[in-house]
């Protein structure tokens, strides 16, 4: 499945808010991350990033919901 | 008497004044507050700008859990609010106000909530230098 995953932080560098990533069915919050990773042509930009949804983080073992907003949320530091 | 509760992420400048007004209480004798500014350098550099990216919805969820929690633990009124955008040296980023009956609980309370922001907000910080560059700074990563 086609997902747009929004970019947060250091990853807009890539010069872009979102990105669009093929998702197996069933994929992981990892296996998301890395998508993006190899979508944006440097996979150390997803280095201790977490995968999101409007309301949750996902652990990197939780399957990626078939619905809803996705942002990868890099290291963050608010305030 | 229920603790208020009040979080914003906001585009415009925040007042310390609002927060204050919003966590004052007949029953509380203390207010205690932080108060974060954009600051014109870091690192040796000189800064002219800070610019806040936000993942919005799960920011403001954050930011209630954190006042929440904060008031819960402590027996405060707690006003959060933080800008997004783009801001010049001097604007304030992060305001927290936190009402209590007794100091301890009112700087108790203030204390945790701004380490918990720095801990778990989804918020970035784009520094932006005189000499026309700009970087993201180094941040903790979130834990689910």
């Amino acid at each position: 499945m086609k997902r747009t995953v929004e970019l947060y932080g250091r990853l807009k560098d890539a010069g872009r808010d979102f990105i669009k990533v093929e998702l197996a069915p069933g994929a992981t919050a990892a296996e998301a991350l890395r998508a993006v990773g190899e979508a944006l042509g440097d996979l150390r930009l997803v280095e201790g990033a977490a995968l999101a949804t409007e309301t949750k983080l996902l652990s990197r073992a939780a399957a990626v919901p078939s619905k809803g907003r996705l942002a990868v949320l890099p290291p963050v530091c608010g305030g | 008497m229920k603790p208020a509760i009040h979080v914003a992420l906001r585009r415009g400048r925040l007042s310390a004044q609002r927060l204050i007004d919003l966590v004052k209480a007949p029953a509380h004798g203390a207010v205690s507050m932080f108060l974060g500014d954009v600051r014109d350098n870091c690192e040796g550099r000189k800064v002219k700008a800070v610019t806040y990216d936000a993942f919005e919805p799960l920011a403001l969820k954050a930011l209630g859990e954190i006042a929440a929690e904060a008031a819960r633990r402590f027996g405060a009124s707690v006003a959060i609010e933080h800008r997004v955008g783009r801001l010049a040296v001097g604007e304030a980023s992060l305001i927290i106000a936190a009402g209590a009956p007794h100091r301890h609980g009112a700087r108790k309370a203030c204390g945790f909530a701004l380490e918990e922001i720095k801990r778990r907000l989804p918020v970035w910080k784009r520094e932006h230098y005189n000499g026309g560059d700009a970087r993201w700074l180094e941040g903790r990563p979130l834990k689910s």
